[in-house]
């Protein structure tokens, strides 16, 4: 086990260090290493290049993958359902509501970058908050329907209503504004800078830390409720705990790579598959790990390598990952028996 | 405090039990003014028809739902003034839904027994693998620990339930209906380790049952909710003697078989002709159930049939001249034949 995890670190560092070479001008890979580490290189252009252009949105991206991970692992056991994750769910498209209520609904122009710090705080607020919605209707839609695959269609139905919601916002619109709202629903970790990172690596650094405590808890909410109760558990705290943890995790993961679909369900089931357990306390880190890898790769696929001109959105190729992980759980009938 | 008559473990005092259907809605009270005690060591049955209040005082009792009135005491105190993780400590549960924990060994399943006693990111102390260790032997599982759960049995996966809530050394052991997807001889296997148990933990073990055999023969003390409202608690003894089980659970044409210690459908056929069953030990059981079965009446003495039964599998017998092999077609031979009886035999 402790030999899968070394795996997975030094997945997750080569994706890195490949991703900040790789581009459009190309840095050698003893450069990066020397820039990484602090050491001095010849050419201040590529350490421009690794450190201001490249590094924020690689940061963002392992971030991101790390932050959707642990949200749908947790939101998997929450739910009792294999098939919860953010993006499934429709809390991405709530986020990207709150969002867009924000940046369409405020003056001045709409992306991030655009804004400074205290707008920022509204914008993610606002998806965090949109999150945090859409989870507590399709819990408590989840609580009363049980089988997951109804719920899936539910949160499949949540995404679209409030994907329609921000398309009349966009009618209704400036279309100079609309720029921003593009590269949302589409997922990208390119526009990210290091101002705006502070916010997401912290705030994403806490809760994932937080996420911590929440293991034990979750294990014995494997057992149900019910058995969670009886060993002593606060039930109701934990559900609240982890939802908003979720929230906080997809909303702002939302807020500045926009939507990002599947690794937050992919991630935790090969998590569990590769280390043969269901146990938080270590799918939560793993799935953290291969969640950041899917995210670095499939940046690396959708434009970040330099030998295409056209860049992909992240959405595109995430799905390549996380279509075949819902069709083998619902084929494999383990949806079914949680039922 | 007497040795003979130890403080309980889990104590009704006075407890009303019901429920709410909605907030501020008046309560509905299902049980009133129920005493019980239960002592260490002590295997409780708790019996009693559907819709009687049998999940209503279970959950009253493990402190699911709160008493409408009165206390329920674990180790002399009130369970409302117990944090939910000191409770743990002290009663432990297995419930009838099922659990799917995905990928999760028997060891770990029962290892979540040990959260009572441990914090949020504590690791598992020595006296944490010690408490499942004897769990895991205590319940018969030990051989199964590396075993995914998923992979059980429904008896195997009870038992690791078991286990899993041994684990958290209780007190109290409280099990809804256990034995309910069980066959034949894992209900056997499994009342005989939980008599074993309650003997060595020391716990008291409560469990519902539709079992009413089981309730008498193995339970120390039966708990007998009536549809009335009432809780009847008594030796097995006592409560089949008297009246109690009969007048709860028998309906039209049902009596209490005392033998058997079960419910049976009361005999109100007319008896038909009566056969002399010539066999012996178990054979002759069961050619006079066979005969029964058929609608005559078996007897030893001589009358005007003669039935005689050999041994073997099928057995071969013969009625008045006519032979057969095997039971199946001895009692399609005897309803077949109820025409040609002695005279008057039939009058009625």
């Amino acid at each position: 086990m402790a030999g899968l995890f070394a795996l997975l670190v030094v997945l997750v560092l080569g994706a890195v260090v490949v991703l900040v070479a790789q581009g459009s001008i190309a840095v050698p890979i003893g450069d990066v290493l020397r820039i990484l580490t602090g050491q001095d290189v010849e050419s201040p252009v590529s350490r421009t290049i690794v450190l201001d252009a490249r590094l924020p949105k690689v940061v963002a991206g392992l971030l991101a993958g790390a932050a959707l991970a642990v949200g749908g692992a947790q939101m998997q056991t929450l739910f009792r359902n294999p098939l919860a994750d953010p993006f499934v769910l429709g809390v991405s498209s709530g986020a990207i509501l709150g969002a867009a209520v924000v940046i369409l609904g405020t003056s001045g122009v709409g992306w991030l970058s655009g804004l400074g710090v205290v707008s920022q705080l509204g914008v993610t607020g606002a998806a965090v908050a949109g999150a945090g919605g859409v989870l507590l209707i399709a819990l408590g839609i989840a609580r009363r329907v049980g089988d997951p695959v109804v719920v899936l269609v539910v949160g499949v139905m949540l995404g679209y209503l409030a994907g329609a919601v921000v398309d009349m916002l966009v009618y209704y619109t400036d279309p100079d504004r609309l720029q921003a709202l593009a590269t949302f629903t589409r997922g990208s970790v390119r526009n990210v800078t290091w101002n705006e990172l502070q916010v997401v690596a912290a705030s994403c650094a806490v809760v994932l830390g937080l996420s911590v405590f929440l293991a034990q808890p979750l294990n014995a909410l494997l057992l149900g409720d019910r058995y969670a109760g009886s060993l002593g558990i606060n039930v109701r705290r934990v559900h609240f705990l982890s939802l908003a943890g979720v929230a906080v995790l997809s909303g702002i993961t939302t807020a500045y790579c926009g939507a990002i679909g599947f690794v937050g369900l992919a991630a935790p089931h090969l998590a569990r598959g590769l280390l043969r357990t269901a146990d938080h306390r270590v799918v939560l880190p793993a799935s953290a790990l291969i969640g950041a890898v899917i995210v670095l790769v499939a940046e690396y696929v959708a434009g970040g390598n330099g030998l295409t001109r056209t860049s992909l959105p992240l959405n595109s190729v995430t799905a390549f990952v996380g279509a075949p992980v819902i069709l083998w759980v619902l084929l494999s009938g383990r949806a079914r028996r949680q039922a | 405090m007497t040795i003979e008559n130890p403080r309980p473990a889990l104590q009704a005092v006075a407890v009303s039990a019901g429920y709410r259907r909605r907030r501020r809605h008046p309560a509905i009270t299902v049980l009133r003014d129920v005493h019980l005690a239960a002592r260490p060591g002590e295997l409780i049955a708790l019996i009693g028809p559907n819709g009687a209040g049998k999940s209503t005082l279970l959950r009253t009792l493990v402190g699911a739902q709160p008493p409408l009135a009165g206390h329920v005491l674990l180790d002399g105190q009130d369970l409302a003034t117990l944090s939910p993780r000191q409770r743990a400590r002290r009663l432990a549960v297995t419930l009838t839904e099922p659990v799917d924990v995905g990928q999760m060994s028997v060891e770990a399943v029962v290892a979540l027994g040990r959260m009572p006693y441990r914090s949020w990111i504590g690791r598992e102390k020595a006296r944490d693998r010690a408490a499942v260790d004897r769990a895991l032997l205590d319940a018969g599982v030990v051989d199964l620990r590396e075993r995914p759960l998923t992979d059980l049995s429904d008896g195997e996966r009870q038992r690791v339930m078991v286990a899993r809530a041994l684990a958290q050394e209780p007190a109290v052991l409280v099990l809804d209906e256990p034995t309910a997807f069980l066959d034949v001889a894992r209900r056997i296997e499994f009342a005989a380790m939980l008599t074993r148990l309650a003997a060595t933990t020391g716990a008291a073990i409560v469990l519902s049952t539709h079992d009413l055999g089981f309730a008498l023969r193995r339970a120390d003390q039966v708990w007998l909710v009536g549809g009335d409202g009432t809780v009847t608690a008594g030796a097995p003894e006592d409560l089949a003697y008297g009246d109690a089980v009969t007048r709860t659970f028998t309906g039209e044409n049902m009596s209490f078989d005392d033998a058997a210690a079960t419910i049976v459908v009361a005999d109100t056929t007319e008896p038909g002709a009566t056969v002399q069953v010539i066999a012996d030990g178990r054979l002759r059981q069961w050619a006079e159930h066979a005969v029964r079965r058929a609608g005559w009446e078996p007897t030893a003495d001589p009358c005007g049939h003669i039935l005689t039964v050999e041994h073997g599998t099928p057995c071969r017998w013969t009625v008045n001249g006519a032979q057969g092999v095997g039971f199946d077609a001895l009692v399609t031979h005897l309803r077949s034949n109820t025409a040609p009886l002695p005279e008057n035999a039939r009058t009625a």
